[in-house]
């Protein structure tokens, strides 16, 4: 209820004339020239469907966690308001919400003030003089419940009665419902209703550009004017300074260099029986990518992401074109002076394990763009891994080498290398030694470790599997060569099963783009295997909950076991980012699990 | 030096201290007792507490750390649960665990003494960097924490963490490592000055053979020195549990542990030998038990003297923990752990083998203003619950359960709760003044009062 006291009501007499030229302006022509960032609905009752009438909102609402907060106190102060507010309304509460936003909710931020407005659209005067009444209502009866002065105050504009508080102002006028915190960016709202204006949004050339590539099936729309953004300064160190994360860089160097040039930006919600998706488009030019990020989209501008492995059990794949030694050879004009002392210290270290031979332009260099990683959840069914307080998936990275026959040697080396620190390190620490094992066949080379749990004797295992060591125990960390295929993964059987997977050739890919160019980079998450991994782990996620959020354990166990039983309600995530001759498209589809 | 409480005769101050006309046992010395003992107490916990009387309220905390307590001993299998959980990580994922075990503890005067006992045997996981060898000597010093003397400087002998800290992993008759003997003469048990380097020699021949494998303690007989030792005057075959049974037979120990623990609970200021002398007797003809020695303070006229009241400043932890447990509170102790960091206060990271020096070192220019920055973050942070609700949701509803609505009393039980000395008459009027502006919202009132009063220096007394 306390909410309510930030609104401020107006209200336009019946009598006023209203222009004909505007009798019935969309929410862009009420909007200024200034707005950065729009986004609508094309209607409340069509929001309202997408989640209420989902097949999953039973199932949300079956959750113990749903059942619990319906006894709480919050459901039953949201319950008091919507009663209040039906019988104010004599109307149930979701027909009048499709009413009231039947011609649409729109949403703005002004530049020049800084502030946001929402419009709704209404097809119903009458009721939305009623919801006015009602939330005002409601407000001071809020106000008098805590012993509050009042609310807001009623002031008056161009005829039109208003209310005011602190943080908001709230008016009605016409159809049309305005809500900003801002007193200019409301007036300026109310002249355009009463007056037109030829300098509104809708009069913008670039903001028409946006809106007449709006698709038709898109419940949501929204545009943001990248140009206005950027030339006020703001996101300046993000898009134009050096990194000082390389991480986020690989991910994401192309897509903030095309930021830095592309004049804006579009987003579609869509959605259907069984997904959701959103997709961000920019404008695109394959000149505006410098040579230092000439690593992210290849040098022919349209390198692919590899195929997916498609394993079973995978949790997590995400594939992507990358040239990793480009963007390390790079690194003096992509990252600041800190990133750049800690990669040369890394190329020094890593040179020396690999024999002396650079590492960014030799070990790194000799590997295509081809990138791949996938987490998959693993079976832990050895007595002392299952004893372990954490279990991890198996986790494997794929790449090709450009020459097979010239890296492998060296790579195998490197590896046989890092196994003796490992050991060195290992034994300093009680730990038994990895041991090597190195098979060929089938013109394939496998390289890998294990722990020898039988080295340990008597309570050893047991106490090795409560201490941090008891993870360790669970990987065999392998190298493994098919072709001109390499893989790293943390277990052998892992890299055995990548291998066979990429022998027999390319997997099918779900692409979620609505543009027909070149997959970049993909990322697919499925929803059961994450959910048993996590389930496998549910011990130290209960702790980790209690520790971040002060909950006591009961607490714990039903966010821990609600969020395990949401994932039971999805099958997969997919994430892709897409790029053809004038358009780079990120997008992103959530898939409910089947029946 | 200067030494406190030269009026106090010994005889006097370890009297039993029974409430008098004059010098009642009210919600303000209760608070006291939990502040020192317990961390901080709620409202609720402070009505009962003045309804049991003094000496009841501390059987109660010591009866709370009793290892058949059903409410104790279920948080106890919880905290071990979690524990195990985290063993297996990095050692900085243990603070969070301690801090959410002070917050919600219902045994909270041992985890006072818990922390005590970690800043006597301090040991740092920066440099034992084994999250499972931390959590080990964390529960030994818990368990042994109001229990028998020597058996916990013996279990410490023997802690993995210790040895590993001391670098006294290897532990050769050849070559003796001479740290653990010392630090047990000089930080453990008896003080500088109160042994010779002969009898460090002869301790650390002692210790030898005492090694670690596989993270566990394991006694190495070829290692060990089974030639015959003097140390302190006595000859024989000794092991490391003699050198501690002979260490603490010296007159200097239990002094020195009772001059620890005045510290600990009664004020920061040195205490005079002779205030000393009769608890070092009793500690000694209690055979070192803690627990007796803890309740005799506990209720001693000393303890609620005005030497005693107010003449702490509060760790950073204790400022925390003790807010917190005073309003109810929960917090996220992985973002609790972050902001005491730079307060100068690390669970599991004590600074160097002597722990933290405490008093008045607890307090600098940047440290007070990052104590009262944390006081606002707790206060202000939306994720911190005081009894499931805001701080002002949770003020609003005490008010609404109290008689008293009026600012000066709103002022007056805030204090009482909160402050281990009274404001000065300047201070109060500006905060009575304070509560007026915000009249028609008490709730609101109360927040903002508790904001300054965190800035206040009275508010960084125990």
């Amino acid at each position: 209820m306390r909410q309510l006291v930030a609104f401020f009501s107006l209200s336009l007499p019946l009598l006023l004339p209203t222009p004909e030229s505007i009798a019935e302006p969309t929410a862009a022509q009420l909007l200024p020239s200034s707005v950065v960032l729009y986004a609508d609905t094309t209607s409340s009752a069509d929001l309202l469907s997408v989640v209420l009438d989902h097949p999953l909102r039973e199932k949300l609402e079956s959750l113990p966690q749903y059942q619990q907060w319906r006894k709480g106190e919050d459901y039953r102060k949201l319950s008091m308001v919507v009663k209040l507010m039906e019988a104010q309304l004599k109307t149930p509460w979701r027909p009048a919400l499709e009413e009231l936003g039947a011609g649409g909710i729109h949403f703005a931020l002004d530049g020049a003030s800084q502030s946001p407005v929402v419009l709704v659209k209404s097809d119903d005067e009458v009721l939305l003089e009623k919801a006015k009444n009602a939330i005002v209502n409601l407000a001071l009866m809020g106000a008098a419940g805590n012993r509050k002065t009042k609310p807001f105050k009623s002031v008056d504009y161009r005829g039109v009665e208003a209310y005011r508080s602190q943080k908001a102002h709230f008016a009605i006028v016409d159809k049309w419902l305005i809500l900003t915190n801002s007193d200019e960016v409301g007036k300026n709202i109310i002249d355009r209703m009463l007056d037109g204006s030829e300098d509104s949004l809708a009069d913008d050339k670039q903001f028409q550009t946006a809106l007449a590539n709006r698709p038709t099936n898109a419940r949501a729309w929204a545009y943001v004017d990248l140009n206005t953004i950027r030339t006020a300064g703001v996101a300046e160190r993000l898009l134009g300074g050096k990194s000082q994360n390389p991480g986020a860089e690989l991910i994401l160097g192309g897509v903030l260099e095309t930021l830095h040039q592309t004049p804006f930006a579009t987003a579609n919600l869509t959605a259907a029986e069984d997904s959701v998706a959103l997709a961000v488009n920019v404008p695109h030019d394959a000149n505006w990518i410098p040579e230092k990020r000439e690593f992210f989209f290849g040098p022919e501008h349209g390198s692919p992401a590899p195929p997916p492995i498609a394993l079973p059990e995978t949790v997590l794949e995400a594939r992507a074109y990358r040239g990793v030694s480009g963007m390390w050879l790079h690194g003096p004009d992509l990252f600041n002076d800190e990133v750049n002392a800690q990669l040369a210290k890394a190329n020094s270290n890593l040179s020396t394990l690999f024999g002396g031979k650079p590492f960014a332009e030799e070990i790194l260099g000799a590997l295509d763009g081809e990138l791949r990683l996938v987490v998959v959840r693993e079976e832990h069914n050895d007595g002392m891994i299952a004893d372990s307080a954490v279990k991890l998936p198996g986790i494997a990275a794929i790449a090709r080498l450009k020459d097979p026959a010239s890296t492998q040697r060296s790579l195998r080396i490197a590896f046989q290398t890092a196994v003796g620190f490992a050991n060195l390190i290992g034994a300093q620490q009680g730990r038994p030694p990895l041991e090597l094992e190195t098979q060929r066949s089938d013109g394939r080379v496998l390289l890998s470790a294990a722990y020898s749990p039988e080295d340990l004797v008597g309570d050893e295992q047991m106490e090795m599997a409560a201490s941090g060591a008891g993870v360790l125990l669970q990987l065999s960390p392998t190298v493994g060569f098919a072709e001109d295929s390499i893989v790293l993964a943390s277990t052998r059987s892992l890299a055995i099963q990548v291998l066979n997977q990429v022998a027999a050739g390319p997997q099918e890919s779900k692409i979620a783009s609505t543009i027909s160019g070149v997959t970049n980079s993909a990322l697919q998450i499925h929803a059961e295997p994450l959910r048993q991994t996590l389930a496998e782990n549910r011990e130290r996620l209960i702790t980790n909950n209690m520790l971040e959020k002060g909950h006591d354990r009961a607490a714990a166990v039903g966010e821990i076991d609600g969020l395990l039983t949401i994932l039971e309600f999805f099958e997969r995530g997919d994430a892709n980012l897409t790029v053809d001759d004038d358009q780079l498209e990120l997008s992103v589809r959530l898939t409910a699990a089947k029946e | 030096m200067s030494v406190i409480a030269e009026t106090l005769s010994p005889a006097h101050a370890w009297q039993t201290w029974r409430p008098s006309a004059g010098d009642q046992w009210d919600h303000r010395k209760a608070a006291h007792l939990y502040r020192r003992a317990g961390f901080g107490a709620s409202r609720k916990q402070l009505d009962e507490a003045v309804a049991l009387g003094p000496q009841q309220c501390v059987e109660r905390l010591l009866d709370a750390c009793e290892p058949g307590q059903p409410d104790t001993a279920a948080f106890d299998a919880e905290m071990t649960k979690m524990a195990a959980s985290l063993a297996a990580g990095d050692p900085a994922g243990l603070e969070p665990w301690w801090l959410y075990r002070m917050l919600f503890t219902p045994a909270p005067l041992r985890e006072c003494m818990t922390l005590f006992w970690h800043g006597h045997f301090a040991s740092s996981a920066a440099t034992v960097d084994s999250a499972a060898m931390m959590v080990t000597q964390n529960q030994t010093l818990r368990e042994h924490a109001l229990g028998k003397f020597e058996t916990l400087v013996q279990a410490v002998s023997r802690d993995p963490a210790m040895l590993t800290y001391l670098n006294s992993t290897t532990n050769a008759r050849l070559h003796p490592n001479e740290n653990y003997a010392r630090e047990v003469m000089e930080l453990f048990c008896l003080g500088i000055g109160n042994y010779t380097e002969r009898d460090i020699q002869e301790a650390a021949r002692c210790f030898t053979g005492w090694e670690i494998r596989r993270g566990k303690f394991s006694f190495n007989k070829h290692q060990h020195d089974f030639n015959t030792k003097t140390i302190f005057g006595q000859t024989g075959n000794f092991d490391g549990d003699d050198a501690v049974r002979i260490i603490l037979q010296q007159q200097a120990a239990p002094r020195f542990i009772v001059r620890k623990l005045i510290n600990h609970f009664v004020c920061d200021q040195p205490v005079s030998d002779e205030l000393i002398e009769p608890l070092a007797v009793e500690l000694r003809d209690n055979d070192f038990h803690i627990q007796p020695l803890v309740r005799r303070i506990l209720t001693s006229r000393f303890f609620y003297s005005s030497e005693s009241i107010g003449q702490k400043i509060r760790s950073p932890v204790e400022l925390a923990i003790g807010l917190l447990r005073s309003l109810e509170g929960t917090v996220g102790t992985i973002a609790l752990a972050q902001h005491l960091r730079p307060l100068g206060q690390r669970v599991f990271f004590p600074p160097n083998v002597k722990g933290w020096d405490g008093g008045t070192t607890w307090i600098n220019a940047t440290t007070l203003i990052g104590r009262v920055n944390l006081v606002t973050k707790l206060m202000q942070n939306q994720s911190v619950q005081y009894a499931g609700s805001s701080i002002t949701e949770y003020f609003d509803r005490q008010l609404a359960e109290s008689d008293e609505h009026r600012p000066a009393a709103l002022v007056e039980s805030l204090v009482e709760l909160l402050l281990a000395v009274p404001l000065t008459d300047t201070a109060q009027r500006e905060l009575i003044a304070l509560a007026k502006h915000n009249r028609q919202d008490l709730g609101q009132a109360a927040s903002e009062v508790l904001l300054t009063l965190a800035a206040l220096p009275e508010f960084q007394l125990s």
